[in-house]
């Protein structure tokens, strides 16, 4: 099997990611307005609703390769599924971070039991139980099978927690991210873009994975 | 076959007793060591009262799932009980039945001195009371029983049953402490009604859920 940049539609799409990232950095910093009493803690907005997007869209596609891996005993589901879950909890935890670096100015707290924060909190702690139970099962098949069932269990929990966590706390104020539909172009263009070179990057980003992972399976099929 | 089955859990509890009597035993130790821990003569340990009383029952029955399922393993029990012809979601069924039985029985009886011990006035309307707790228990046992037995054969698997299982149980945890707490302050049902339809929501789709997929984590 050849590296996965030796193809030349895989290294175009490097390269263009590459090109819209810096693009959206320069847009982020030198574009977009200052929204008042927010300044520059208003900016990471741009990097925290886009991974946020993100890694709910990779656990959405952990719990789809679950369902498809239970149907269908293909191995190659158990990949994308593993692939979406570590990509999804990187990107969750980028969220876990930049939400307290911008509540810390704006709300005066860095930690606010904010219904979609918490939500992406108890996320993450439930993918950190999904990783150990992969790495404690004594076999990859049972650790396949247990992993798609988590998967698939851990989404349908989501709008439970959302739920319960808004109806625990409705006293806390809401993200302003709500709002973002309602943004003037200034704002909502960039965010939009923001959005779009997110999504690509994890798309690259979750085909490298699931190449390396065939190669991991490759590997250990055939004892080197 | 699910009557059968729930009966063979329960008798090998009756049996045994282990699991019921190490459940008690903790229960009551941690509801000593709430009294030792907190002012309970402080006007707010009202609106603490709910929570400790959950959390009292979130971890004991983390004792109970890993004795369910843990006794399965010897003489390779549980693959005797997978090889009989059995329907493998009410195998599912049956640990969470007994489970949920065995654990309200226990919370019954600690209430007792959970009332007592903390200086807790026995609030009014203690039906509502008892179907907050068949609620709460039924959800936490239902998700327990099926994560235990997925976790079973894991190494660790003592560790990893606690770590999965209390994110997922978020919602049954909030919904629990927050309608045990209204009902204890004593506010109208229609007040708190929310939390009684998340838990019943909650058992409904993870009690679908459960029955489906219990066959694939108990594929040989």
């Amino acid at each position: 099997m050849q590296p996965f940049f030796s193809d030349r539609k895989n290294f175009a799409w490097l390269i263009a990611v590459m090109a819209l990232m810096a693009l959206n950095l320069v847009s982020i910093i030198y574009r977009t307005p200052m929204v008042p009493e927010q300044e520059w803690a208003q900016k990471i907005f741009y990097l925290h609703v886009p991974s946020a997007w993100t890694g709910f869209l990779s656990y959405f596609i952990v719990m789809v390769a679950g369902i498809m891996f239970l149907s269908k005993k293909d191995q190659k589901w158990d990949r994308v599924g593993l692939a979406a879950a570590e990509i999804g909890t990187l990107f969750i935890a980028l969220v876990l971070i930049t939400g307290p670096v911008w509540a810390k100015p704006i709300w005066g707290r860095a930690w606010i039991w904010e219904p979609r924060l918490t939500t992406t909190l108890v996320l993450f702690l439930i993918y950190i139980g999904y990783f150990m139970m992969r790495s404690f099962s004594e076999y990859p098949e049972r650790a396949a099978r247990t992993a798609a069932v988590l998967g698939i269990i851990a989404f349908a929990d989501v709008p439970l927690i959302f739920l319960s966590v808004k109806f625990w706390s409705p006293e806390i104020q809401s993200h302003p991210q709500v709002e973002m539909a309602s943004q003037p172009p200034g704002i909502l263009l960039p965010f939009l873009f923001s959005l779009f070179c997110f999504t690509i990057l994890y798309f690259l980003m979750l085909r490298y994975r699931i190449h390396v992972l065939k190669l991991h399976d490759r590997k250990d099929r055939n004892g080197i | 076959m699910l009557g059968f089955l729930i009966k063979k859990e329960l008798l090998i509890e009756l049996r045994a007793k282990e699991s019921f009597i190490t459940m008690a035993s903790f229960s009551v130790v941690m509801i000593v060591t709430f009294a030792f821990t907190f002012t309970t003569t402080s006007g707010r340990f009202m609106e603490m009262a709910s929570g400790l009383f959950w959390m009292m029952a979130l971890f004991t029955s983390v004792l109970g799932l890993q004795r369910s399922y843990s006794y399965e393993s010897e003489f390779d029990a549980f693959s005797a009980l997978l090889s009989s012809p059995v329907d493998r979601g009410q195998i599912f069924l049956a640990k969470w039945f007994s489970g949920f039985i065995l654990l309200t029985l226990i919370e019954f009886i600690a209430l007792v001195p959970f009332l007592l011990f903390l200086r807790i006035q026995i609030p009014e309307n203690f039906i509502q009371g008892i179907g907050i707790i068949l609620l709460g228990n039924s959800a936490m046992m239902c998700l327990g029983s099926f994560l235990s037995g997925m976790a079973m054969r894991s190494r660790l698997s003592n560790v990893l049953v606690p770590i999965i299982l209390f994110p997922l149980l978020c919602p049954v945890i909030i919904a629990s402490v927050k309608s045990t707490g209204s009902w204890m302050r004593g506010f109208p049902l229609t007040d708190w009604d929310t939390w009684v339809y998340v838990l019943v929501s909650f058992i409904v789709i993870f009690g679908l859920l459960g029955y489906a997929l219990f066959e694939h984590i108990t594929e040989e």
